[in-house]
Protein backbone atom coordinates (compact mmCIF):
# COMPACT_ATOMS: atom_id res chain seq x y z
CA UNK A 1 0.00 0.00 0.00
CA UNK A 2 1.07 3.68 0.02
CA UNK A 3 0.68 6.66 1.88
CA UNK A 4 0.04 9.77 0.27
CA UNK A 5 2.94 12.99 1.49
CA UNK A 6 1.63 16.58 0.51
CA UNK A 7 5.03 17.70 -1.52
CA UNK A 8 6.92 16.51 -4.17
CA UNK A 9 9.88 14.94 -4.03
CA UNK A 10 11.72 18.06 -5.90
CA UNK A 11 10.05 21.45 -5.71
CA UNK A 12 8.18 23.03 -9.38
CA UNK A 13 7.86 26.23 -9.48
CA UNK A 14 7.31 27.73 -13.20
CA UNK A 15 6.09 31.27 -13.17
CA UNK A 16 5.51 31.46 -17.49
CA UNK A 17 3.06 29.60 -19.45
CA UNK A 18 4.67 27.78 -21.73
CA UNK A 19 2.42 25.67 -23.75
CA UNK A 20 5.43 24.43 -26.51
CA UNK A 21 7.13 23.12 -23.69
CA UNK A 22 4.40 21.27 -22.11
CA UNK A 23 3.99 19.75 -25.72
CA UNK A 24 6.99 18.15 -25.55
CA UNK A 25 7.15 17.41 -21.73
CA UNK A 26 3.70 15.18 -21.36
CA UNK A 27 5.96 12.65 -22.89
CA UNK A 28 7.48 12.29 -19.73
CA UNK A 29 4.48 11.53 -17.98
CA UNK A 30 2.38 9.11 -20.43
CA UNK A 31 4.92 8.72 -23.59
CA UNK A 32 6.82 5.12 -24.22
CA UNK A 33 9.65 6.08 -21.73
CA UNK A 34 7.68 7.81 -19.31
CA UNK A 35 7.34 7.65 -15.54
CA UNK A 36 3.96 6.16 -15.72
CA UNK A 37 5.21 3.40 -17.85
CA UNK A 38 8.03 3.12 -15.69
CA UNK A 39 6.15 3.13 -12.24
CA UNK A 40 3.87 0.42 -13.88
CA UNK A 41 7.08 -1.79 -15.48
CA UNK A 42 8.65 -2.14 -11.93
CA UNK A 43 5.71 -2.08 -9.72
CA UNK A 44 4.93 -5.02 -11.88
CA UNK A 45 7.32 -7.09 -12.49
CA UNK A 46 8.11 -7.21 -8.58
CA UNK A 47 5.56 -9.88 -8.02
CA UNK A 48 8.05 -12.48 -10.40
CA UNK A 49 10.89 -11.60 -8.38
CA UNK A 50 12.40 -14.18 -6.21
CA UNK A 51 14.72 -12.37 -4.47
CA UNK A 52 13.72 -9.73 -1.77
CA UNK A 53 16.47 -7.04 -1.73
CA UNK A 54 15.68 -6.85 -5.53
CA UNK A 55 11.55 -7.06 -4.74
CA UNK A 56 12.87 -4.09 -2.67
CA UNK A 57 14.61 -1.97 -5.38
CA UNK A 58 11.61 -1.96 -7.78
CA UNK A 59 9.25 -1.64 -5.11
CA UNK A 60 11.24 1.86 -4.32
CA UNK A 61 11.90 2.65 -7.75
CA UNK A 62 8.61 2.03 -9.06
CA UNK A 63 7.03 4.28 -5.92
CA UNK A 64 10.04 6.64 -6.67
CA UNK A 65 8.70 7.03 -10.48
CA UNK A 66 5.31 8.06 -9.06
CA UNK A 67 6.66 10.84 -7.11
CA UNK A 68 8.55 11.58 -10.72
CA UNK A 69 5.16 11.34 -12.24
CA UNK A 70 3.71 13.79 -10.42
CA UNK A 71 6.21 16.40 -10.56
CA UNK A 72 5.98 16.03 -14.22
CA UNK A 73 2.19 16.76 -13.69
CA UNK A 74 2.86 20.15 -11.85
CA UNK A 75 4.88 20.69 -14.46
CA UNK A 76 2.40 20.44 -17.32
CA UNK A 77 -0.18 22.44 -14.84
CA UNK A 78 1.95 25.13 -14.50
CA UNK A 79 2.79 25.56 -17.89
CA UNK A 80 -0.24 25.67 -19.58
CA UNK A 81 -1.66 27.86 -16.36
CA UNK A 82 -3.36 31.25 -17.42
CA UNK A 83 -3.37 30.77 -21.09
CA UNK A 84 -5.44 32.48 -23.31
CA UNK A 85 -7.36 31.00 -26.02
CA UNK A 86 -4.45 33.19 -28.65
CA UNK A 87 -1.39 31.60 -27.28
CA UNK A 88 -3.16 28.10 -27.43
CA UNK A 89 -3.32 28.77 -30.85
CA UNK A 90 -0.25 30.28 -31.58
CA UNK A 91 1.84 27.68 -29.74
CA UNK A 92 0.18 24.75 -31.36
CA UNK A 93 -1.56 23.69 -28.45
CA UNK A 94 -5.00 23.80 -30.04
CA UNK A 95 -5.13 19.84 -30.92
CA UNK A 96 -4.98 18.67 -27.08
CA UNK A 97 -7.07 21.41 -25.78
CA UNK A 98 -10.09 20.47 -28.36
CA UNK A 99 -9.65 17.01 -26.46
CA UNK A 100 -8.98 17.92 -22.59
CA UNK A 101 -8.80 21.74 -22.58
CA UNK A 102 -5.86 21.79 -20.04
CA UNK A 103 -6.39 18.91 -18.24
CA UNK A 104 -3.03 16.75 -17.92
CA UNK A 105 -3.53 13.89 -19.66
CA UNK A 106 -1.13 10.51 -20.34
CA UNK A 107 0.07 10.38 -23.88
CA UNK A 108 2.85 10.72 -25.94
CA UNK A 109 4.66 13.99 -27.45
CA UNK A 110 3.13 12.60 -30.72
CA UNK A 111 -0.15 12.21 -29.11
CA UNK A 112 -0.15 8.81 -28.78
CA UNK A 113 -2.17 7.71 -25.73
CA UNK A 114 -0.41 5.74 -23.07
CA UNK A 115 0.14 2.22 -22.99
CA UNK A 116 1.33 -0.62 -21.58
CA UNK A 117 2.52 -1.90 -24.96
CA UNK A 118 5.99 -0.67 -24.07
CA UNK A 119 6.60 -2.02 -21.48
CA UNK A 120 7.31 -5.74 -20.45
CA UNK A 121 7.02 -7.85 -16.94
CA UNK A 122 8.69 -11.18 -18.54
CA UNK A 123 8.67 -13.09 -15.48
CA UNK A 124 12.22 -13.59 -15.49
CA UNK A 125 14.75 -11.37 -13.62
CA UNK A 126 17.32 -11.40 -15.80
CA UNK A 127 15.39 -10.43 -18.83
CA UNK A 128 13.39 -7.90 -16.47
CA UNK A 129 16.64 -6.24 -14.89
CA UNK A 130 17.97 -5.54 -18.43
CA UNK A 131 14.85 -3.99 -19.72
CA UNK A 132 15.04 -1.91 -16.20
CA UNK A 133 18.45 -0.29 -16.79
CA UNK A 134 17.29 0.00 -20.66
CA UNK A 135 14.29 1.83 -19.50
CA UNK A 136 16.13 4.33 -17.29
CA UNK A 137 18.77 4.97 -20.10
CA UNK A 138 15.78 5.85 -22.65
CA UNK A 139 14.51 8.02 -20.20
CA UNK A 140 17.75 9.71 -19.58
CA UNK A 141 17.86 10.66 -23.35
CA UNK A 142 14.35 11.79 -23.48
CA UNK A 143 15.32 14.53 -20.83
CA UNK A 144 18.55 15.20 -22.43
CA UNK A 145 16.29 16.13 -25.39
CA UNK A 146 13.89 18.08 -23.09
CA UNK A 147 16.63 20.01 -21.83
CA UNK A 148 18.23 20.68 -25.61
CA UNK A 149 14.77 22.00 -26.48
CA UNK A 150 13.74 23.86 -23.41
CA UNK A 151 15.06 27.04 -22.00
CA UNK A 152 13.56 28.44 -19.51
CA UNK A 153 15.49 27.93 -15.86
CA UNK A 154 12.32 27.34 -13.68
CA UNK A 155 11.65 24.28 -16.17
CA UNK A 156 15.39 23.24 -16.85
CA UNK A 157 15.71 23.24 -12.99
CA UNK A 158 13.26 20.03 -11.76
CA UNK A 159 14.02 18.10 -15.48
CA UNK A 160 17.64 18.29 -14.28
CA UNK A 161 16.97 16.46 -11.16
CA UNK A 162 14.61 14.08 -12.94
CA UNK A 163 17.05 13.48 -15.46
CA UNK A 164 19.88 12.63 -12.57
CA UNK A 165 17.60 10.02 -10.98
CA UNK A 166 17.48 8.16 -14.01
CA UNK A 167 21.22 7.87 -13.99
CA UNK A 168 20.69 6.43 -10.48
CA UNK A 169 18.21 4.14 -10.66
CA UNK A 170 20.51 2.37 -13.69
CA UNK A 171 22.79 2.45 -11.63
CA UNK A 172 20.96 0.33 -8.78
CA UNK A 173 19.40 -2.09 -11.28
CA UNK A 174 22.49 -2.87 -12.70
CA UNK A 175 23.94 -4.18 -9.08
CA UNK A 176 20.97 -5.89 -8.76
CA UNK A 177 21.55 -7.69 -12.00
CA UNK A 178 24.60 -8.51 -11.01
CA UNK A 179 22.94 -9.92 -7.75
CA UNK A 180 21.26 -12.10 -9.24
CA UNK A 181 23.70 -13.40 -11.35
CA UNK A 182 25.50 -14.14 -8.20
CA UNK A 183 23.00 -16.61 -7.29
CA UNK A 184 22.68 -18.62 -10.47
CA UNK A 185 25.15 -20.63 -12.33
CA UNK A 186 28.52 -18.68 -13.39
CA UNK A 187 28.94 -21.09 -16.28
CA UNK A 188 25.70 -20.69 -17.78
CA UNK A 189 22.92 -17.67 -16.15
CA UNK A 190 20.76 -18.83 -18.46
CA UNK A 191 20.56 -22.58 -17.25
CA UNK A 192 16.90 -21.70 -15.43
CA UNK A 193 14.66 -19.07 -15.06
CA UNK A 194 14.70 -19.02 -11.14
CA UNK A 195 11.31 -17.21 -11.03
CA UNK A 196 9.60 -20.29 -12.66
CA UNK A 197 11.77 -23.60 -12.60
CA UNK A 198 11.36 -23.51 -8.70
CA UNK A 199 13.16 -26.78 -8.16
CA UNK A 200 16.46 -25.21 -9.10
CA UNK B 1 11.93 32.06 -0.49
CA UNK B 2 9.82 32.29 2.30
CA UNK B 3 9.49 30.34 6.03
CA UNK B 4 6.99 27.96 4.47
CA UNK B 5 9.14 26.79 1.04
CA UNK B 6 11.99 26.57 3.21
CA UNK B 7 11.15 24.39 6.23
CA UNK B 8 9.69 22.24 3.31
CA UNK B 9 12.90 22.28 1.58
CA UNK B 10 14.13 20.71 5.18
CA UNK B 11 11.71 17.60 4.98
CA UNK B 12 12.64 16.63 1.26
CA UNK B 13 16.21 17.15 1.91
CA UNK B 14 16.12 14.24 5.02
CA UNK B 15 13.11 12.69 2.63
CA UNK B 16 15.58 12.51 -0.41
CA UNK B 17 18.59 11.27 1.79
CA UNK B 18 16.77 8.39 2.92
CA UNK B 19 15.35 7.74 -0.58
CA UNK B 20 18.93 7.92 -2.19
CA UNK B 21 20.28 6.00 0.69
CA UNK B 22 17.92 3.40 1.30
CA UNK B 23 18.02 2.28 -2.45
CA UNK B 24 22.20 1.94 -2.12
CA UNK B 25 21.75 -0.20 1.19
CA UNK B 26 19.22 -2.41 -0.85
CA UNK B 27 22.14 -3.68 -3.24
CA UNK B 28 25.16 -2.31 0.01
CA UNK B 29 23.22 -3.86 2.75
CA UNK B 30 26.50 -3.51 4.81
CA UNK B 31 27.81 -0.44 4.36
CA UNK B 32 28.67 1.39 7.52
CA UNK B 33 28.43 4.45 5.68
CA UNK B 34 25.29 4.66 4.22
CA UNK B 35 23.84 2.71 7.62
CA UNK B 36 24.76 5.47 9.04
CA UNK B 37 23.70 8.43 6.87
CA UNK B 38 20.35 6.62 6.66
CA UNK B 39 20.19 6.52 10.82
CA UNK B 40 21.10 10.89 10.54
CA UNK B 41 18.76 10.76 7.62
CA UNK B 42 15.53 9.59 10.00
CA UNK B 43 15.84 11.30 13.21
CA UNK B 44 16.38 15.18 10.89
CA UNK B 45 13.66 13.97 8.93
CA UNK B 46 11.41 13.28 11.97
CA UNK B 47 12.29 16.13 13.33
CA UNK B 48 11.61 18.82 10.15
CA UNK B 49 8.31 16.95 9.97
CA UNK B 50 7.19 17.84 13.08
CA UNK B 51 8.58 21.22 13.13
CA UNK B 52 6.49 21.97 9.28
CA UNK B 53 3.44 20.41 10.33
CA UNK B 54 3.14 22.66 13.89
CA UNK B 55 2.89 25.50 11.75
CA UNK B 56 1.92 24.63 8.22
CA UNK B 57 -0.75 21.23 8.41
CA UNK B 58 -0.53 17.60 7.79
CA UNK B 59 2.12 15.83 5.01
CA UNK B 60 0.34 12.67 5.57
CA UNK B 61 -3.31 12.13 6.27
CA UNK B 62 -2.33 10.55 9.77
CA UNK B 63 -1.60 13.96 10.79
CA UNK B 64 -4.25 15.82 9.97
CA UNK B 65 -6.33 17.24 12.81
CA UNK B 66 -9.70 15.40 13.69
CA UNK B 67 -10.65 17.95 15.96
CA UNK B 68 -12.54 20.91 14.97
CA UNK B 69 -11.85 22.07 11.64
CA UNK B 70 -10.82 19.22 9.09
CA UNK B 71 -7.21 20.39 7.83
CA UNK B 72 -6.16 18.01 5.41
CA UNK B 73 -7.70 19.62 2.76
CA UNK B 74 -7.32 23.11 3.62
CA UNK B 75 -3.42 23.67 2.88
CA UNK B 76 -2.41 24.02 -0.83
CA UNK B 77 -1.43 21.16 -2.28
CA UNK B 78 2.13 20.36 -3.66
CA UNK B 79 1.33 21.51 -7.57
CA UNK B 80 -0.25 24.84 -5.98
CA UNK B 81 3.34 26.12 -7.50
CA UNK B 82 3.94 25.31 -3.19
CA UNK B 83 6.09 22.81 -4.39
Amino acid sequence: MWIYQKKLEYPVRIRRPDARAAKIIITQYGGPDGELGASMRYLSQRFAMPYRDVMGTLTDIGTEELAHLEMIGAILFQLTRDLTIDEIKAEGFDAYFVDHTTGVWPQAASGMPFTSATFQSKGDPITDLHEDMAAEQKARTTYDNILRLVDDPDVRDPIKFLREREVVHYQRFGESLRKVQDRLDSRNFYAFNPAFDKNC
Amino acid sequence: MNDRASMLDRVRAADFTLIDAGLYLNTHPDCPGGLDLFRRAQSERQAAVRAYEAVYGPLTVDAAQATGAWDWTASPWPWEMEG
